[in-house]
């Protein structure tokens, strides 16, 4: 081990954490190196120093006894409020499978109702009421839709056709006339 | 008591264990505490928030260091935020440009013993790395290897903020630390 190594893991040494053989290493230099030997003990003589002074400094200083029942009050108010909490979670819990029952039942009921009305829609069209002597009439006619469109360089056309139906009421000798 | 006990009684929020964490840690925590921010009245505040934040997070601590250990690493995240918390209200401070405020009328003996003094202002130089990593070494009596545990970084890195450190307070407290010359005694001949 040169200086620099054992420079390198002096605090290791002072801990007495280097491994069995680092440490041999470490002593065998300690013994050979004047330098080093100086720096350890300079070291040891720090750590010692401000040690001392850190404890004479805060010897003195205690907790105040109020810490305690600051934190005694602090904690019985978060009990209470995580209590009260959880109570509000149980009322509504207890409450949860009833109101999910009744949501469920109104949503069947709102289903099927809103199903039937359709479906009596459906069946019985709405018909337009006639007076007497009257015929009702229905017309049919296809109107034709050109559009045009631009594709690059090109115009292309396209016709479709769209068909209207129109329910008209004629008197019944003005039908058979036609 | 065993503390794994304390622990479990903790975790149910045990007055009584509170008490005991009280008792047995307060003291000690409180030191260290107010050597990390050098204030008294922040300290207490500081022991207050890291006594109930243990008691809030118990039921994740899994023993596996002391529970001295645990509860530090607690108060070190506040005394974290505590000096950040602190750098910005200067600053507000700074943009609104008011008279400091007059330092108290009579401060308590304790706190004149706390904050003044060669090490008070020595320690005050150091930045909170530098402070944090003395602290645990000369007051918490830590290894490098647990320091580094500690703090969540390499033993590299722990060796250095140590290196600087310590020659910082030499720097500043050369009658007290310098005891092979060096740079403290020319500054000794100087005065």
């Amino acid at each position: 081990m040169n200086c620099r190594r054992f420079q390198h893991r002096l605090y290791e040494y002072l801990d007495g954490t280097l491994s069995p053989r680092a440490e041999a290493a470490a002593e065998t230099h300690l013994s050979e190196c004047a330098a080093c030997r100086w720096a350890l003990e300079a070291e040891r003589r720090i750590s010692q120093s401000l040690s001392e002074q850190l404890r004479r400094k805060t010897d003195f200083l205690k907790l105040a006894p109020e810490v305690q029942r600051r934190m005694v009050a602090a904690l019985a108010k978060e009990q209470s409020a995580r209590e009260s909490d959880q109570g509000i979670v149980f009322f509504w819990r207890r409450l949860a499978w009833p109101l999910g029952l009744a949501a469920s039942v109104l949503l069947l009921a709102a289903g099927v109702f809103l199903h039937l009305r359709s479906s009596r829609q459906q069946t019985s069209p709405a018909q337009p009421r006639l007076a007497e002597g009257e015929v009702l009439v229905q017309l049919s006619y296809v109107v034709p839709i050109y559009t045009f469109r631009r594709e690059g360089g090109f115009v292309i056309d396209a016709v479709t056709y769209q068909t209207n139906v129109v329910n008209e009421r004629l008197p019944a000798q003005l039908a058979r006339l036609k | 008591m065993d503390e794994e006990q304390l622990v479990q009684r903790l975790r149910s929020q045990d007055p009584g264990a509170v008490q005991e964490v009280v008792a047995s840690h307060g003291d000690r925590l409180f030191r260290s505490a107010c050597l990390l921010c050098g204030d008294q009245a922040e300290a207490q505040d500081l022991v207050q928030e890291t006594l109930l934040q243990a008691v809030r997070s118990a039921p994740r601590f899994q023993g596996r260091s002391t529970v001295y250990t645990w509860l530090h690493g607690i108060l070190l995240n506040l005394t974290r935020h505590y000096h950040r918390d602190r750098k910005r209200l200067v600053y507000d401070e700074e943009l609104t440009r008011q008279e400091p405020a007059p330092p108290e009328e009579n401060p308590s003996r304790l706190d004149v013993e706390l904050t003044t003094g060669a090490l008070a202002d020595a320690l005050t130089c150091l930045s909170g790395p530098h402070r944090e990593v003395l602290i645990l070494r000369f007051y918490e009596d830590m290894k490098i290897h647990e320091i580094a545990t500690h703090l969540g970084i390499s033993k590299g890195t722990v060796k250095s903020r140590l290196h600087y450190a310590i020659a910082e307070m030499q720097r500043r407290l050369p009658g007290e630390l310098n005891h092979f010359g060096a740079c403290g005694t020319e500054e000794k001949a100087k005065r």
